[in-house]
């Protein structure tokens, strides 16, 4: 026979709540944009147009 | 009245179906809509309904006066004005944008411009009120095109409301993601969604019609909610 699933719910532990307010909690908005500006730089890395894009525009904002 | 323009950021992106589809929905959720066609392809009235074989429009006539007459309402209520198979220069397109101004519509009217795509945005009479959006395709070719734009955004000063929206949204692809991810986290100017790519946009056209009407449980019309929704919010803006 199937045994379909029906939902239950439990109250949380302590260690639970400690990590999940370890995991909303914790980070700072700082630690975010930089995650984000190293997943940024991996894409155009990948890509040789992007690659070549990002060079002229990093080269032409030096010059300012 | 809100003026929204609508333009491919190169051919083929999809500015007349989307054009087309929105004055749908806006129509369908009670706001009075005009479209009209500004690209001598003058295809959006296939869109409507107008008969393959009804050529003429408003780039045949000389006058405003005159190119009212072509001037016709679809079944769902969507008043359009095809462009005609006649040329028209940049000044015709200017003095059609702004003749419509004319036209006697309530303030909470919308007119949907299909703007064709080889000719630049700034070129047209634009006031801080109205909306452009410049659709766009999740790949390389874009991505330099969208960087081209925003330079020369910056020396024009736009007034306007400007935004990229993305078009043809392919999830299946990886270059698709990397990109659209890129362009959220890095780029001004992006609306924060995308219309997917959807046969049903293409399967309504041949049908002469909209997604609205054919498939109203479809994802591209969920996408064209979301547009319209998105843009109302960034008309009260
Ligand atoms: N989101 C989409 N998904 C699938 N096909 C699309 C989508 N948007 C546009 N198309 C198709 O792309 C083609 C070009 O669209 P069209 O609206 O004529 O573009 P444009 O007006 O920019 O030249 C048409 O075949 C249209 O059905
Ligand atoms: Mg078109």
């Amino acid at each position: 026979m199937n045994n379909l699933a029906t939902k239950s719910s439990q109250i949380l532990t302590s260690s639970d709540i400690e990590n999940l307010a370890r995991r909303f909690g914790g980070k700072s908005d700082d630690y975010i944009e930089i995650m984000n500006t190293q997943k940024n730089q991996k894409t155009i890395n990948k890509y040789a147009l992007l690659k070549e894009i990002d060079d002229a525009i990093k080269t032409s904002k030096d010059k300012k | 009245m809100q003026r929204i323009f609508i333009k491919g950021i190169k051919g083929g992106i999809g500015s007349t179906s989307i054009v087309a589809n929105l004055a749908c929905v806006l129509k369908k959720s009670d706001v009075d809509v005009v479209a009209i066609d500004l690209d001598a392809k003058s295809d959006l009235g296939l869109h409507f309904g107008l008969k393959w074989t009804t050529t003429k429009g408003w780039s045949n006539e000389d006058t405003f006066e005159d190119a009212l007459l072509h001037f016709r309402k679809d079944s769902d209520g969507v008043v359009f004005l095809p462009f005609g198979d006649n040329e028209a220069t940049l000044d015709d397109i200017t003095s059609i944008i702004n003749n419509c101004k004319n036209l006697d519509y309530k303030e909470s009217a919308w007119i949907i411009f299909d703007c064709p795509s080889h000719i630049n945005i700034s070129h047209y009479p634009l006031d801080q009120n109205d909306i452009v959006i410049e659709l766009v395709t999740c790949d390389a070719i874009c991505h330099s095109l969208i960087y081209k734009r925003l330079q020369t955004l910056k020396t024009v000063e736009s007034t306007w409301k400007h935004f990229f929206v993305v078009n043809r949204y392919n999830a299946a692809s990886v270059l698709e993601f990397d990109l659209f991810s890129l362009w959220q986290s890095t780029l001004p100017l992006m609306a924060p969604f995308f219309i997917n790519s959807d046969e049903v946009i293409k399967e309504a056209t041949a049908n002469r019609n909209v997604a609205l009407n054919c498939a109203p449980y479809s994802v591209a019309n969920d996408d064209f909610e979301t547009l319209a929704g998105w843009l109302v919010s960034k008309a009260a803006f």
